[in-house]
């Protein structure tokens, strides 16, 4: 009996940090629009912060908590908003989803080079470990503040909701952005403010729990990650449901750890530790299992997307020339390469095929899934177990048995659109990571792994397996282009722009994203067996979430319905293996080792990337590829010629304030407004 | 029997009945036209009858099959098509690839190639001039003409248009009524709102009126032109309800 008490007080102060960080994830979702998938690492910031500030340089609690909570954390998330969030109108809803996604990456690179991680550090409980007596149980007093804290946080959120003119405001965004326009209120203020205050209730959950944790960079991220399930619990939208979703997941956590039994012996034998593998993923699996019992969102016209993104029709001949080149230069190179640099690019090709997954799947079928690496790392599992003794087997078994997660993978994921489906991938992402990779049975630590061999052909020297890479990414490539011109693919775009309006012409679909989660899945998996095979060696340690953040971020930065763009991103990533090792080793700048600085500081480089998104939608290969015709016409001589995918500035309804189809005098009036030239755009939009 | 029924239909949006114990019927070979002032629950009851929004209440039939449970796409199959009022066509694709999509959505029972259907719709719509132009760079008027070939590669057996002639000038509407005449002279159910009056009272052999989300009408162009309730509708003159 005591226990049980012992345990619900336990899971309700976890209960209560939980709160305060969904709140903050719902309020500045429900204001914004966008889902701040940085929530956790902005709470991570803060606690590193109030540890420079208490420990660091002996400041008071209560005036670091002061200074981080009312000042430096809202001015975080005011800019953040200012500067980067507001770039997103008018941009697809990946674009919407990748761009915080970036912000998440920086902040997880950023901490470690503020914070050398080798150092231990420990925030002691703020409120004192004084024990109080609870219902015959002992609780401390930073315990019972907590909670109190907690209390405190809902009532001042309803308040501010409810009885305050900028509350009231916020809550108005919500309904309708032109009608808060019109009532004289700024969405724009309204937005900022959400995420100023969003941050500060980030902020506030990682203080508290950070006795509980400890200082570390993802455990204290990942911690705010699971906030994520109370959320979705009020549906993003509602403060009460998800103080509720906060309980159920702080107390099932808690309970877990007391009461959950532990693995039955004849799993155990087999190498399956399923008890601490699931104490480890509730808050994953609450997310996943809330997320398939949220109400079928009714597909709704939207009118036409005129999305900042173009879409581009690869074109053949351009894309057959390409991956000549590609092939040729790896021929020519993998001659040159040192031995290290010859995997590093190998390993380009196998991160370009992982992220070419997505261009099917994204880029064309507008679906967007966080879970590509762990089908990468579903095929890595397989090419190890199926492909001994270089069967090619192994890899056929890659891609099947990834095809076949992805499809059932997607089959509860298939209702879901946008955020949600985002988050169920995630989920299915961490759960992978946290409870399927580690096991013994899984991966063991890490297991061998032989590269295939084709009949008379070896590709035992890492030269000859560069270049089958190279081939096999051309060729997948190749396919991935030749699938954007055929029926499947154009039906893939068709879901992409109107949902609706392939239902109402009979297009199942369901079918089509099935088809086109299992065909992106086995890509992926195809990519993760090809990067075991290369290092001979299937890891989970390439697998995890830390990795899949960069893939997402750099498919599209480079441009995620382009091929290039996957290639682009692919060996962006790779060279990161590379150039730190040019600097000398043992050079220190500032007490801090150089090499290991700059290979943090190269990490940077897609979260920036993705982070710059919101102001160049479509990618860098598609700039490049821009610049390059450009460059083109000029040698040319040809001036102003038909650009095949020129992207017409937003006409959407929205922004115009207008709820009816655009007519031609709106067209015009805009047209004119913004100084458009007519050449430009009146032979498209005024033909008559 | 009418082709397609819609028996006591009602649509709550929270608080608010966007539709009340509709009921109205249209039948193949024919033009049936449903009006009324804005808001008063046309698209709405669209929604309802290809499946995007699901009643409160009521049933839909279709060919004396009750549809009412079923998918929007398996409805589509049976032979229902639409095209939308706020305009939804693949943005992305060209106008021809639009038709192509349609087109090409497999079907149980046998139908004219893909090619010959899409030639044939765009031969009807005119579409030829801006056939490989993207389609979210064409003018609205183009886009109407597009989504109703778009609907008519699937060869449906009855067409909700939603508005199709706003954004058509007078001689493109003229144009567009004719149209809808021919098609509807070869077999094809048409269930048409349209703000157009005079359009609506050319083409339409029956008319069923909404407001508020009731039926308030329904009879011949000439039976609805002179309704009073109707008239008091449009005019904005608060009505008893109907006994
Ligand atoms: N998804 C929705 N959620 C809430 N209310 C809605 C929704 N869709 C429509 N409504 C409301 O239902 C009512 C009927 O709308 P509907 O679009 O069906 O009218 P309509 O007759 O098509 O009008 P119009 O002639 O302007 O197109 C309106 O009051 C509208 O605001
Ligand atoms: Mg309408």
């Amino acid at each position: 009996m005591t226990e049980l008490v012992e345990f619900t007080v336990l899971g309700l102060v976890l209960a209560s940090v939980y709160a305060v960080a969904a709140s903050g994830l719902v309020v500045t979702y429900t204001t914004s629009g966008i889902f701040n998938f940085a929530h956790g690492a902005i709470g991570m910031m803060s606690t590193f912060l109030f540890w420079q500030f208490t420990v660091g340089w002996d400041m008071h609690w209560a005036l670091a908590m002061f200074i981080i909570l009312v000042g430096i954390a809202p001015a975080f998330g005011w800019i953040v908003d200012r500067v980067i969030m507001r770039g997103l109108a008018n941009t697809s809803e990946v674009t919407r989803i990748v761009v915080p996604i970036g912000l998440l990456f920086a902040l997880l690179s950023l901490a470690p080079l503020i914070w050398r991680p080798t150092e231990n550090r420990l925030v002691p409980p703020i409120f004192g470990r004084q024990l109080y007596d609870v219902l015959g149980i002992n609780v401390t007093r930073h315990q019972l503040v907590v909670v109190a804290i907690a209390v405190v946080v809902a009532l001042g959120l309803r308040f501010l909701l409810f009885k305050t003119r900028s509350g009231v405001a916020m809550r108005a965004v919500v309904d309708s952005r032109e009608l808060t326009q019109l009532n004289g209120a700024s969405p724009g203020r309204s937005s900022a403010l959400s995420w100023a205050l969003g941050s500060s209730l980030a902020a506030l959950a990682g203080i508290l729990i950070a006795d509980q944790v400890g200082l570390e960079v993802l455990a204290l991220t990942l911690l705010v990650i699971n906030a994520y399930a109370a959320a979705v619990v009020g549906r993003l939208t509602s403060l009460p449901l998800t103080f509720l979703g906060a309980g159920i997941l702080g107390l099932a956590q808690s309970y877990a750890v007391g009461f959950m039994p532990d693995t039955p012996a004849w799993l155990a034998e087999r190498g399956i530790e399923a008890s601490g593998a699931l104490r480890t993923a509730i808050p994953v699996v609450m997310l996943f299992i809330v997320l398939l019992l949220v109400p079928h969102a009714p597909l709704r016209g939207g009118g036409i997307q005129r999305s900042r993104e173009a879409a581009v029709r690869p074109d053949l001949r351009g894309s057959l020339i390409g991956f000549a080149v590609v092939i040729g230069v790896t021929v020519v190179l993998s001659g040159m390469l040192t031995e290290a640099n010859l995997v590093a690019w190998g390993k380009g090709f196998a991160f370009a095929l992982i992220m070419l997954s997505l261009v099917p799947l994204t880029g064309y079928g507008g679906q967007i899934s966080l879970a590509q690496l762990s089908f990468a790392g579903i095929g890595a599992w397989a090419v190890a177990t199926w492909g001994t003794n270089g069967s090619p087997l192994g890899l056929v078994a890659a891609i099947v048995a990834a095809a076949a997660v992805g499809a059932v993978i997607a089959l509860p994921a298939l209702r879901l659109r946008g955020i949600y489906l985002a988050l169920a991938t995630l989920a299915f992402a961490v759960f992978m990571e946290r409870a399927v990779f580690t096991q013994q049975a899984v991966f063991g630590g890490s297991k061998p792994v032989s590269r295939p061999q084709f009949g008379p052909l070896e590709l035992t020297s890492n030269r000859a397996f560069v270049i089958f890479m190279a081939v096999a990414f051309c060729a997948v490539g190749m396919g991935v282009v030749l699938l954007r011109r055929s029926r499947f693919g154009r039906r893939l775009q068709a879901m992409k722009d109107s949902p609706a309006a392939c239902a109402t012409l009979g297009m199942s679909l369901t079918t089509t994203k099935l088809m086109v989660f299992a065909l992106s899945a086995a890509i992926a998996g195809l990519g993760g067996a090809l990067l075991a095979s290369l290092q001979r060696l299937a890891s989970p340690a390439n697998f995890d979430l830390l990795h899949a953040l960069p893939i997402l971020l750099l498919a599209v930065a480079g441009g995620v319905a382009l091929v290039s763009g996957s290639l682009f991103g692919g060996f962006m990533l790779a060279s990161f293996a590379i150039v730190p090792g040019w600097i000398p080793e043992g050079w220190e700048i500032a007490g801090f080792n150089a090499r290991n600085s700059f290979s943090n500081l190269l990490l940077l480089l897609p979260a920036v990337l993705g982070v710059s998104l919101a102001h160049n939608p479509n990618g860098a290969a598609h700039e490049i590829g821009q610049q390059v015709r450009g460059v083109l016409a000029r040698v040319r001589g040809a001036t102003g010629e038909d650009e095949p995918d020129m992207v017409l500035p937003p006409r959407n309804v929205e922004t115009l304030g207008v709820d009816r189809p655009l007519r031609d005098e709106d067209i015009a009036a805009v047209d004119t407004l913004l100084g458009l030239d007519e050449e430009v755009i009146g032979a498209a939009a005024r033909s008559r | 029997m009418p082709l397609l029924e819609v028996a006591d239909v009602s649509v709550r949006f929270g608080g608010h009945m966007a539709v009340e114990a509709a009921t109205l019927s249209a039948d193949a070979g024919s033009v049936t036209g449903l009006i009324g002032p804005n808001g008063a629950g046309k698209t709405t009851l669209f929604n309802v009858i290809c499946g995007l929004v699901s009643p409160v209440h009521g049933r839909v039939r279709f060919d004396g099959d009750d549809i009412t449970g079923t998918s929007t796409h398996q409805r589509a199959r049976r032979g229902l098509a639409r095209t939308f009022q706020r305009l939804e066509l693949f943005g992305s694709l060209t106008v021809l690839e639009n038709l192509q999509v349609a087109a090409e959505i497999p079907r149980r029972e046998r139908r004219a190639p893909v090619a010959t259907r899409v030639d044939a719709a765009v031969e009807q719509c005119g579409l030829g001039p801006f056939l490989h132009r993207r389609a979210d760079v064409i003018t609205t008027g183009q886009a109407r003409l597009v989504e109703l070939a778009r609907a008519l590669v699937t060869e449906p057996r009855m067409l909700l248009a939603d508005e199709p002639a706003s954004g058509l000038d007078s001689s493109e509407t003229e144009h567009f009524g004719d149209l809808l005449a021919r098609l509807a002279a070869d077999g094809l159910g048409v269930l048409l709102v349209e703000h157009d009056v005079s359009l609506v009272m050319k083409v339409c052999s029956r008319i069923s009126v909404l407001d508020y989300g009731k039926v308030i009408a329904t009879g011949t162009p000439a039976e609805v032109r002179a309704d009073q309730r109707v008239v008091q509708a449009y005019l904005g003159v608060p009505v008893e309800a109907p006994t």
